[in-house]
């Protein structure tokens, strides 16, 4: 038997899935951070979290990630992508770029993500179960209704939500993200 | 359900099942300490595109796989572990994958116990209590699966290594692994793995672990083996009809070796004919003999899995059992294609039944009346049903 | 002497249990459909054995048929057929041999023997022209072939004798006719099961005379002069023996080596033919009458002995990687004189070998080396020790021990000395042949890489090429005469001689089907006509050879053999040897499913009623 006939294998990147998930985990962290400012739900959630509440989801081993948390004052910050210097209260790994990317591009809900496995958790699982929900009203808020039913468990209610304070926000949130 | 005075059950396999499962690979073995794994494999999985897959499978994990070993044959040989215990220690592999059925999974099981051993001597482990511990051990499930995979038993060159160590650590069952096999190798480990099932949940000894492992890969094969066979492409069947394979393996090694299973592995033995394929026929033919000479022979619940909640209880409670027997009956009729009526058509000359039912009766017979084997058999060889038989 | 024209169609049945004989007439169809020995022979078994029955029990019957030749003198007419169920396969095994019994039992005016029953005690049988009588074996119980032999020779002129590995039941132990073997499969097992050490015939009562006298000669002397001319039979075998294809074999890589590892070694020619008529200055030692004269012996290691045959040479020396001529002759004797088939004890000695390499089994044999090989040789003729359980052959020590992808057999018959690898259409004849794994079924390897008129390597031609061989090679032993005879009667033809190779190459590759139609066949067809006074062309001489095929395969299937036998051993379908350097795979199931087609077999490989019908087989 020839060794030489059976090489290693090093495997390649999926970059486009990559840069895919990289951007869209920018654009929660932001719209986290923007909804924080403009919801008062999620404003309440924030509240009941501890003060040194910080938030890093992301791929394993080495993808693309955020950091989410509270400041000196208390307010909620998008901090970036690296953890360096940081301290970590809670840590959500997606497994792989796959499981990912199947939330990410709303094939799965968080949810449902995390019921198959696709998540490993360190921290609190009552801040999880926080920033699940958290993360499923910044939905609602960033996407229209059609993708954010796949994304979210339970599509808030007319009376939870009304339209006005839905779009108002909406509009509100895009700005808040998209610039400073 | 009764629970037994005394039994002991052992499940070490970790079941992952379904879109993307494959991914997971790269987590879970680094969560075992493991940072190189050696892919076991044979011909067939690399021109079904499997090998191609699992390796896109590791794109972005971070690890690199220590070789690709494709030459397994349908043969598994002490020579193939050899060359591949070599090949594990000059990569400096820690961890095996198998994927394909069943002749890769018995070499990497074998490959398992020589590297854990530091070893040569594959023949030294017929007694596997004098084995260390076992490396991880993953074996990835594809359409050829056989049932074996994950069963504590590994048959190399003859002879049988058994050990509850060598059941794999984790499963993978990927539907884009699940494209439709050849026919008769999907009928004949969907037998082979039905009737071990059956037969496991309907001994005096039981116990209600083995019965629920049971039942669920009973309702997984029967309702999806006809489907597997006919439908294209990684419909729903196929990957459901894997995943019963899968759990069927985990029950045969809880359980021991039934007659209908030792008629059929007997017949392979001494004339070549598939296994399943026999084991299939005589099935329905021991159940009917049972029902009829041994009280309690099959149990009731048997309909569950296989009929649907709705049937078992609109059955009048006398009635389950038979009409479970039936239903076997209708799912050899589906799939009489592939399946013949009688095992004279096989062809099998009829002076070879006895042999073949002495054989069985030694191997598995205690539990049962002396001559159960030869009845039996010769029913199934005309085709006859116990009730068309004085 | 009385004159007996033609042939008497007489057949002795001998029951060995109630000590009594009858007398059996061949019926005319019988012998028009079936011709004579091994054909005549399979249909008389058929007509009255059962499948299923124990090969070494007392319901299995030994046909013993000497075909229409013998005694009339044609050229090397001096071999006769014998059939039983075989103890190593389980199936029907036809073997031929060319000592001097054949000869004996004919001119003692019998055309064969059917043999039943089983013998109370150690008995041997003394046929002429009136009967048989039972005599006591007592003194003959033990005695090694030869000495067996020598102590009824005065009793008759052709003796049929088995060695202690017969009565031991080695299941592959052969009979000895002075000193040629009915070889393969345990025919000498079967004997032994019926206690029955030896046959001695009286011979030289009658004196056979062709029917047509002046048509045989004008036969006799073409068929002389095509031998004579031919550069295999006239050349080739008559100076070197058999063992000329050694050095053919390992140019074209068929040698096997080391339990069929290797296709070709660089001491081949210690072993060749040329080098041992050159070394032993060997002179003329074979079955009469023959014109090719393949049969020689020599001065070796200072005793004169037979040399041995290229299937011994092969298996009992290259196949063990062994160069030594002397010492393969040592061992050829050991089995002459024991009674066991050369061919099967050196595929399971390579066998033993390899697998106490890997550490399945403890015999001290080494590949190589020539330690041990001799003890355990005598340990198999007297099954002890290991001996026990190699002389069941490699198919059921495999099956005991593990190393089943080594085992080099096809249905329990060892391989013989030819690799498949090295000539596809070797491999399919090895696959589908009706006695396991022979070289004698087809002989496709002398069309593919002797002659080379057919591409080794391809798929095509090769269904058709194999079954007209079968065809011919049954037909021709049921006449019956030498195989070898092949070569110069299709080959010296006008038709063959004109036509340029490369012509002869391209429709051989491209339409065997039709090429081979053309090859004149009539020689044999004459012969048997002139001697019996029946009309028999060429189409029906064919015809009847595949009726036999497909006769003995009918019995096969009863006995459960199906396309899944018909395999090749799983060394010669994975694994390639160093000389294999394109790595072709063997298209063992294309062939194969090609080759049931044409034989108007089912997808299973079971004679359908239809092909029957054709053939007019019951």
């Amino acid at each position: 038997m020839e060794v030489k006939n059976f090489p290693e294998i090093k495997p390649k990147g999926k970059t486009l899935k990559k840069i895919y998930v990289a951007i869209m985990f920018w654009i929660v962290g932001r719209g986290i951070q923007a909804t924080s400012r403009v919801d008062k739900d999620v404003k309440k959630e924030f509240a009941s979290l501890r003060d040194d509440f910080m938030l890093y989801m992301h791929v394993l081993p080495a993808g693309p990630g955020m950091i989410v948390g509270k400041d000196s004052t208390g307010k909620i910050k998008y901090m970036g992508r690296n953890p360096k210097g940081k301290k970590i209260t809670l840590d959500m790994q997606v497994k792989n770029i796959e499981g990912a990317f199947l939330m990410f591009s709303f094939q799965e809900s968080t949810c449902v993500a995390s019921y198959r496995n696709r998540l490993a958790v360190l921290g609190e699982v009552s801040d999880t179960c926080v920033v699940v929900r958290i993360l499923n009203i910044v939905e609602t808020y960033l996407l229209p209704k059609v993708i954010t039913s796949l994304a979210v468990k339970r599509y808030p209610k007319w009376s939870e939500m009304n339209p006005l304070r839905k779009h108002l926000g909406r509009i509100l949130i895009y700005i808040r993200t998209f610039t400073f | 359900m009764q629970i037994p005075e005394y039994f002991e059950f052992f499940n070490k396999t970790k079941l992952c099942s379904g879109k993307k499962a494959l991914e997971n690979i790269a987590f879970d073995l680094r969560s075992m300490d493991s940072v190189k794994p050696l892919v076991v494999t044979d011909n067939k999985s690399v021109k079904s595109g499997y090998v191609k897959i699992l390796k896109k499978s590791f794109y972005d994990s971070g690890m690199v796989i220590g070789a690709v070993y494709d030459r397994v044959t349908d043969y598994a040989s002490t020579a193939t572990v050899k060359e591949l215990a070599e090949l594990y220690r000059i990569r400096g592999c820690d961890s095996i994958i198998a994927l394909g059925g069943h002749a890769p999974a018995a070499v990497a099981k074998g490959l398992n116990i020589l590297v854990s051993n530091r070893s040569d001597n594959l023949i030294d482990f017929t007694d596997m209590s004098r084995s260390a511990p076992l490396r991880p051990f993953l074996s990835v499930l594809t359409s050829a699966a056989a049932g074996t995979e994950t069963s504590s038993e590994a048959v190399i060159d003859a002879r049988s290594y058994r050990s509850y160590d060598l059941m794999p650590d984790i499963v993978y069952i990927d539907p884009r692994l699940a494209k439709k096999d050849t026919a008769d190798q999907i009928v004949n480990a969907g037998l082979m793995s039905l009737t071990q099932s059956i037969e496991a949940c309907n001994l005096k000894e039981s116990n209600p672990v083995k019965d629920s492992f049971a039942y669920a890969s009973i309702s997984a094969l029967y309702n999806n083996i006809a489907a597997a066979v006919k439908k294209r492409g990684a419909s729903k069947d196929m990957p459901a009809f894997i995943n019963g394979l899968a759990i069927s393996g985990i029950v045969r090694s809880n359980a021991v070796e039934g007659l209908a299973e030792a008629i059929g592995l007997e017949t392979e033995k001494l004339t070549g004919f598939s296994a399943g394929i026999v084991a299939g026929i005589v099935l329905p033919r021991l159940l009917e003999y049972k029902l009829r000479n041994i009280k309690n022979g099959v149990r009731p619940e048997l309909l569950l899995p296989i009929a649907g909640i709705d049937t078992y209880c609109s059955t009048d409670e006398n009635r389950r059992a038979s009409l479970g027997v039936e239903l076997i009956y209708e799912l050899l009729i589906k799939l009489k294609d592939r399946v013949p009526d009688n095992i004279k058509m096989m062809p099998i000359p009829e002076y070879m039944i006895k042999k073949i039912a002495s054989g069985a009766e030694a191997r598995a017979g205690k539990s049962y009346p002396k001559g159960t084997a030869l009845k039996v058999l010769e029913m199934a060889y005309h085709g006859k049903k116990s009730s068309e038989v004085k | 002497m009385q004159e007996l024209i033609g042939t008497s169609n007489r057949i002795l049945e001998i029951d060995l249990s109630k000590k009594s004989f009858s007398e059996y007439m061949v019926k005319p169809e019988e012998r028009q459909l079936y011709l004579g020995a091994k054909g005549l022979g399979l249909k008389l078994l058929y007509d009255r054995m059962k499948p299923g029955v124990d090969p070494l029990g007392d319901q299995n019957m030994i046909a013993i048929m000497t075909g229409v030749f013998i005694g009339t003198g044609a050229p090397c007419s001096g071999r006769f057929a014998a059939l039983t169920k075989s103890p190593l396969t389980g199936i029907m095994i036809s073997c031929s041999c060319g000592g001097p019994f054949g000869m004996a039992l004919k001119t003692s005016g019998w055309d064969g023997i059917i043999l039943k029953g089983k013998s109370e005690k150690p008995v041997y049988l003394y046929v002429d022209s009136k009967g048989v009588e039972f005599r006591d074996a007592k003194k003959l119980w033990g005695l090694d072939t030869q000495k067996a032999q020598e102590k009824i020779s005065a009793e008759g002129s052709g003796m049929l004798a088995i060695g202690p590995a017969g009565e031991n039941l080695v299941r592959f132990a052969n009979v000895a006719s002075g000193n040629r073997f009915l070889g393969r499969g345990g025919m000498g097992a079967v004997m032994g099961s019926k206690n029955l050490k030896a046959i001695v015939a009286r011979g030289n009562e009658y004196k056979i005379v062709p029917v047509d006298k002046k048509k045989f000669d004008k036969a006799k002397a073409k068929a002389t002069k095509f031998i004579n001319r031919n550069d295999v039979s006239g050349g080739l075998y008559r100076s070197y023996g058999t063992n000329a294809n050694v050095n053919l074999n390992n140019a074209g890589g068929l040698l096997p080596v080391r339990n069929f590892t290797g296709g070709t070694h660089g001491h081949a020619h210690r072993i060749s033919g040329e080098t041992m008529a050159e070394k032993f200055k060997t002179t003329y030692s074979t079955c009469r009458p023959c014109t090719i004269l393949c049969g020689h012996k020599g001065n070796i290691g200072g005793k004169i002995r037979q040399v041995p045959e290229y299937e011994t040479v092969g298996l009992l020396g290259a196949n063990l990687e062994i160069f030594d001529p002397v010492l393969i002759a040592d061992w050829n004797d050991i089995c002459s004189l024991m009674g066991m088939d050369t061919i099967s004890a050196g595929g399971t000695l390579a066998w033993a070998m390899e697998a106490t390499e890997k550490g399945f089994v403890k015999s001290g044999l080494k590949f190589g080396s020539p330690d041990n090989v001799s003890k355990t040789l005598m340990d198999i003729a007297h099954v002890r020790g290991l001996g026990k359980d190699l002389a069941m052959g490699s198919r059921y020590c495999s099956k005991k021990f593990g190393g089943e992808d080594f085992a080099i057999q096809v249905k329990g018959l060892e391989m013989a000395a030819y690799d498949p690898r090295g000539s596809f259409g070797q491999g399919l004849s090895y696959a589908v042949a009706n006695r396991g794994a022979c070289h004698l079924a087809s002989s496709a390897f002398a069309l593919e890489v002797y002659f080379n008129l057919i591409n080794p390597y391809g798929y095509n031609s090769k269904a058709s090429m194999v079954k007209f061989q079968e065809d011919i090679m049954s037909a021709i032993n049921s006449l019956q005469t030498c195989v070898f005879t092949a070569f110069p009667y299709e080959l010296e033809t006008p038709l063959m001689k004109i036509m340029p190779k490369f012509v002869l190459r391209i429709c051989m590759n491209l339409m065997a089907g039709i090429a081979l139609r053309l090859v004149d066949i009539s020689l044999w067809p004459e012969f048997w006509s002139s001697i019996t006074g029946r009309k028999l062309g060429m189409t029906a001489f064919l015809r009847a050879g595949e009726r036999v095929q497909v006769l003995e395969r009918l019995m096969n299937t009863r006995e459960g053999i199906s396309r899944k036998d018909d395999t090749l051993p799983i060394r010669m379908l994975t694994e390639f040897r160093k000389c294999d350097d394109r790595e072709l795979a063997i298209p063992l199931e294309k062939m194969l499913s090609r080759y049931y087609f044409i034989r108007g077999f089912d997808k299973n490989g079971v004679p359908k009623k239809r092909t029957l019908k054709k053939l007019k087989i019951a």
